[in-house]
């Protein structure tokens, strides 16, 4: 049997005490790669603790949500199953008793469950996902979790797109406890930080057809472009297949814009006839023919002008005849310059 | 008499070391991020760059003179007997792959002879504790290994041995970086987290 929502932490009790319902709560310090403190609520008929105790706890999150105020609060909350005295590693390695080293200390947790929301925040680095855990029975009352998801590009985890609402995931998730001040109090949070998760059952299953389909697109894709049939293999042979696949997709997408963009900026470029005589011609405006009588002058001057041949007006080396006006005037002030 | 190293962690490199030796670079991602060396005995198969191993081995140590440098050197290292991939814990839990691997560590196990002890000249509160270990390995000769301790925690154990008692540690790893003729070099510093003595009847 899978766990399905399940805490397990080691470190040392800094404090004991109740919470304002009258549960028996202590608080854990998880002095490991971050140091974090966690309150466990226990049950009356627990062991008897005492505070600087080492112990291993195994417990579960509770949640629940509801509504006041016109605003929906969210609450979750450890509760300690089993505790237990940790043992030293004098005790672990050598079996003689004493000693005052425990070895790292740790928290972490495992859950099972259907996606129900995700989010992103604002700078694209953190994703929230919230899961409805797995229930046992039907009697057992519902529990969802909010965690948090690594989506820097150095996260191993998988890519935050992929996961969808209604995909069956677990995770394993470390907690990390921060402090705040918000005005005069004092709030703790405690996030729960995903450190790996796979997809399970049916939604496994689902990711994995698609990624063969994806491979089949490829191949197919490789053989219309007439590439190597060993340059596609090798492209689906890899073994992170997913990414090798989204890679080699990318480097086919971008080869194809780049001769789209190419053929479509052959289609835009104007012939060469025309290019050479646009640079050569300045506009009306530039000459400042818009007046009615320079235009007048200029038609006259056309009319005067022997018609172009059209091998030549092709060949770019005369005007065609719709500019012949202008490049007169151009070629007579060319001509005045030179004498 | 014990001589054992427990390690969990991931292989970043091989390399190969001044006697020739090949050598694998193991990154523990512990409290304190660490870069271990370890020399292989066996060429390890299946196991890539990248891969989370569980390492067991033993620590070798010895001095020689070196005749370039004309000095006496003393060489302290890991030897890896036996590595294996270490499971994810997607995969100890759930049995699916996964890609993060819990309770990286490293851990020395020794057992042996206490020779003495001699303060820091740099602090008061360390000193090297001389332990004559078990010869294991392909080398039959017997190894002092050196180990740091705190004397705060320690001294009053250590204090109270005699030369050849029997003394038992449990010792962690320090790497830190710095550098050195202007190249970084990664020390391997062991350091005592418990130590316990009988005395010789």
């Amino acid at each position: 049997m899978y766990p399905r929502n399940k805490i397990r932490a080691s470190g040392k009790i800094k404090r004991l005490g109740k919470d304002k319902y009258g549960h028996g709560t202590f608080t854990l310090a998880v002095n490991g790669q971050k140091p974090t403190e966690m309150i466990f609520c226990v049950s009356n008929n627990s062991p008897d603790l005492r505070m600087g105790d080492h112990v291993n706890v195994t417990g579960h999150v509770v949640s629940y949500s509801y509504y006041a105020g016109g605003k929906r609060t969210y609450v979750q909350y450890f509760v300690a199953d089993s505790v237990s005295l940790a043992k030293t590693e004098r005790e672990i390695y050598f079996g003689t008793k004493g000693g005052t080293w425990y070895g790292e200390q740790n928290c972490t947790c495992y859950f099972c469950g259907t996606v129900v929301y995700k989010s992103k925040d604002r700078t694209g680095s953190w994703g929230k996902l919230l899961i409805a855990l797995d229930k046992e029975n039907d009697k057992e009352r519902e529990a969802s979790i909010w965690v948090t998801y690594d989506m820097t590009p150095s996260s191993r985890l998988i890519d935050f797109d992929r996961i969808k609402k209604n995909d069956h995931v677990c995770l394993v998730a470390k907690i990390f406890s921060v402090t705040k001040k918000i005005g005069k109090d004092t709030v703790r949070f405690d996030n729960i930080i995903t450190e790996d998760i796979a997809f399970f059952g049916e939604s496994a299953e689902k990711n994995n057809k698609k990624i063969t389909e994806k491979k089949n697109l490829i191949v197919t894709k490789h053989k219309r472009k007439r590439h190597s049939s060993a340059q596609a293999e090798q492209a689906v042979s890899e073994p992170n297949m997913e990414q090798a696949a989204a890679d080699f997709e990318q480097d086919l997408l971008n080869k194809e814009n780049t001769q789209a963009a190419a053929e479509q900026a052959a289609e835009d470029r104007p012939s060469t006839d025309d290019a050479a005589v646009r640079k050569e011609m300045p506009t009306a405006e530039e000459n400042g023919t818009t007046d009615e009588g320079e235009r007048e002058a200029a038609s006259e001057a056309a009319e005067k002008e022997p018609d172009v041949p059209k091998a030549d007006e092709a060949a770019g080396k005369n005007p065609p005849k719709r500019f012949g006006s202008l490049f007169g005037r151009f070629s007579n002030r060319e001509g005045g310059t030179q004498a | 008499m014990r001589n054992e190293i427990k390690a969990v962690g991931r292989i970043t490199g091989y390399v190969r070391d001044e006697f020739g030796n090949r050598n694998i670079v193991l990154h523990v991602s512990d409290k304190d991020k660490k870069q271990v060396k370890f020399v292989l005995d066996n060429e390890p198969k299946g196991i890539k760059r990248n891969d989370f191993v569980e390492i067991s081995g033993h620590i070798t140590a010895f001095s020689y003179h070196s005749q370039i440098f004309e000095k006496d050197s003393y060489v302290q290292y890991f030897v890896a007997d036996e590595m294996k991939k270490a499971p994810s814990i997607l995969e100890e839990q759930f049995g699916l792959p996964g890609k993060y691997v819990e309770n990286q560590h490293i851990r020395i196990i020794l057992e042996g002879k206490f020779k003495g002890y001699t303060v820091s000249k740099n602090s008061e509160e360390w000193c090297e504790v001389s332990v004559m270990i078990d010869s294991s390995g392909m080398d039959k000769r017997p190894n002092t290994v050196k180990v740091s301790c705190s004397l705060n925690r320690f001294g009053k154990t250590i204090k109270g041995l005699k030369k050849d008692d029997t003394v038992a540690m449990i010792v962690g790893v320090r790497t830190p970086k710095k550098e050195f003729h202007g190249q970084p070099v990664v020390f391997e510093n062991l350091f005592a987290l418990d130590v316990f003595g009988k005395k010789q009847n």
